[in-house]
């Protein structure tokens, strides 16, 4: 959670009337070689963040912060300026991933098959 | 300034500068007509004005898509010198496949492409213009640390000063040798550039070759680079200057496009540009150095740092490298002009201070490349006025030379128009110094030098 802009999507994604929840896409990509895969659902339920959820994102942060500093150059302290303030947990059920990697290949679908 | 202005104030897209400089990828969302989102990278983003940005499009089928049924998105900015995070809410305008907003996009890209070798496949397709809605600026949790650019310590008001006083300097010099030492001397004495490199174009007019650095673990005198190929081929290719404020991270994303058109067979593999210059190196700006609308070299600085250069620095640059340019064809002119034969002197065989152990010199004729002790030391033109020299000094033990006599040798193969000769001893010379050459050569005088040979040499040539 970033700002307050972000609890209106949030409230905006779940008061969606399709009756389960609206659509989400994620963005994720490696930072050594920027591979990435876009993941898109519907969102199922909202939920306060657990400790084990805030852990599990600090920890996520650290190697990010990590593994671009160390690839980059850039200093820790900047890139600490991107962690979030506060977590929620948002369920997600997957309905599509795609290619993301910056090239010809963006949009194109990869397997979901739980493989 | 910082981006954003003060904290707090709504920020407009003047304040949003540096998140342009293309350092730190953003990200555009948008959605379909059924509301589904779709998120991807971008390689730049620009300002087109105080209410519009454009976006760079080379693969965008999906975005592209969206926009067709839904013209609203958002992007994510990031100011590369704070990390300061932006979000602009979009409505999409127009798309432009010409003109001046989509050349400078262009260079943006070709830039990148260049990074890896791709200019012939990573192109822009299109620029994507939106006006900008609404800008937020997203809170964090701790202030931004100090930041010092790589050339700050300048004041703006100070550097119309200093460029002066290079200026100064600059036409006081009086040869082509002086002066490319005083321009990379004046630009990191007088301006702060630490690391600069100056290549000039050669008599084909296809390749630069590395006339003078400054700032680096070798010079690199000699050093080549084609024209068209990596970021300095590109400078000479457009006759426009490139800057680019975090190579790290540019040349990260350069490499994952090229993978991705490498998987599918679009390009072959390999094929990564060797530039000249510092390995680590975050910020460079290349500036084309011109005269009369011709393109006679390139001025290179570089930085360690992140976004270490900014438009006013490109647009110094562009006047040194002007300058420089203007006293290259001066020099060109003056030389062609001379006339009038000059006598060569012969030099009393068995001069003091030549030790008695024989060097091996070799040459290839086939790329004019000179070898002393197996060690590669030149080639091209200047090897080839090299080996010439070399054996007039044996065969006849002559010592000076004019540079007409040079000019009409056969064997070097001179073109006849611009041949850059003077340019190609001051080359041979530097290079002969920095490797600490049994030989030297000395200007004695406008188109005259004299050679200096400190160690018996035995002269081979092969091939």
């Amino acid at each position: 959670m970033l700002d307050g802009r972000d609890e209106l999507v949030l409230d905006d994604l779940m008061r969606d009337g399709s009756g389960h929840g609206g659509a989400v896409a994620v963005t994720v990509a490696d930072v050594r070689t920027l591979r990435a895969v876009q993941l898109k659902g519907h969102a199922l339920r909202l939920e306060p963040a657990t400790p084990v959820d805030v852990e599990r994102a600090a920890r996520f942060c650290d190697e990010f912060i990590t593994d671009v500093s160390t690839n980059d150059g850039t200093p820790r302290a900047l890139l600490e300026r991107l962690v979030p303030g506060r977590y929620v947990a948002c369920v997600v059920a997957v309905d599509g991933l795609f290619d993301q990697t910056p090239g010809p290949r963006a949009g194109v679908p990869l397997p979901v098959d739980g493989s | 300034m910082t981006a954003g202005g003060e904290p707090g104030a709504a920020p407009d897209l003047c304040d949003l500068s540096e998140c342009f400089e293309g350092a730190v990828p953003a990200v555009v969302a948008t959605a379909a007509a059924d509301g589904t989102p779709n998120v991807t990278y971008l390689s730049r983003v620009r300002m087109v004005d105080d209410e519009r940005i454009a976006l760079s499009n080379q693969f965008f089928s999906k975005t592209s898509r969206n926009l067709a049924e839904n013209p609203r998105a958002s992007v994510l900015l990031v100011d590369p010198t704070t990390y300061d995070q932006f979000r602009l809410t979009l409505v999409y305008e127009r798309t432009e496949r010409r003109g001046p907003l989509f050349e400078q996009l262009r260079g943006d890209v070709d830039a990148v492409a260049a990074l890896s070798g791709m200019q012939d496949v990573f192109k822009l397709r299109a620029a994507d213009v939106y006006r900008v809605q609404h800008i937020d600026r997203i809170p964090v949790l701790s202030s931004p640390p100090r930041f010092v650019r790589g050339v700050s310590r300048r004041s703006p008001g100070e550097m119309p000063v200093q460029l002066g006083e290079l200026s100064a300097r600059l036409s006081r010099c009086p040869d082509l040798d002086t002066l490319l030492g005083t321009a990379l001397d004046g630009l990191a004495d007088l301006l702060g550039y630490e690391h600069s490199l100056l290549l000039l174009l050669d008599e084909t007019g296809k390749r630069l070759y590395t006339i003078a650095s400054r700032g680096y673990e070798t010079q690199g005198v000699g050093s080549e680079v084609v024209v068209g190929e990596g970021v300095i081929g590109m400078v000479a290719a457009r006759g426009a200057a490139i800057r680019l404020g975090n190579l790290r991270q540019m040349g990260k994303y350069s490499r994952a496009v090229r993978r991705t058109f490498e998987e599918h067979g679009h390009v072959g593999p390999g094929h990564e540009i060797p530039v000249p210059g510092l390995p680590d190196a975050d910020s460079r700006v290349a500036v084309p150095a011109m005269v009369l609308g011709q393109l006679v070299g390139v001025l290179v600085v570089e930085s360690e740092d992140a976004v270490a250069f900014d438009q006013a620095d490109e647009a110094l640059l562009t006047v040194v490298a002007g300058i420089v340019a203007s006293a290259v064809e001066i020099d060109l002119a003056q030389e062609r002009a001379a006339t009038g034969e000059q006598t060569s002197r012969v030099a009393a065989p068995g001069a003091p201070g030549v030790s008695q152990d024989q060097r091996l010199v070799r040459f290839f004729p086939v790329d004019g490349s000179v070898f002393v002790d197996n060690d590669y030391l030149i080639k091209g033109v200047a090897g080839r006025i090299l080996w010439s020299l070399l054996q007039q000094h044996a065969r006849e033990g002559r010592d000076e030379f004019t540079n007409k006599e040079v000019r009409l040798d056969p064997t070097l193969e001179l073109p006849e128009f611009r041949d850059n000769l003077d340019s190609r001893l001051i080359l041979l010379k530097r290079r002969l110094e920095e490797r600490a050459a049994p030989v030297r050569i000395e200007k004695t005088g406008r188109g005259r030098f004299r050679l200096f040979v400190t160690e018996p040499l035995r002269l081979e040539a092969s091939g």
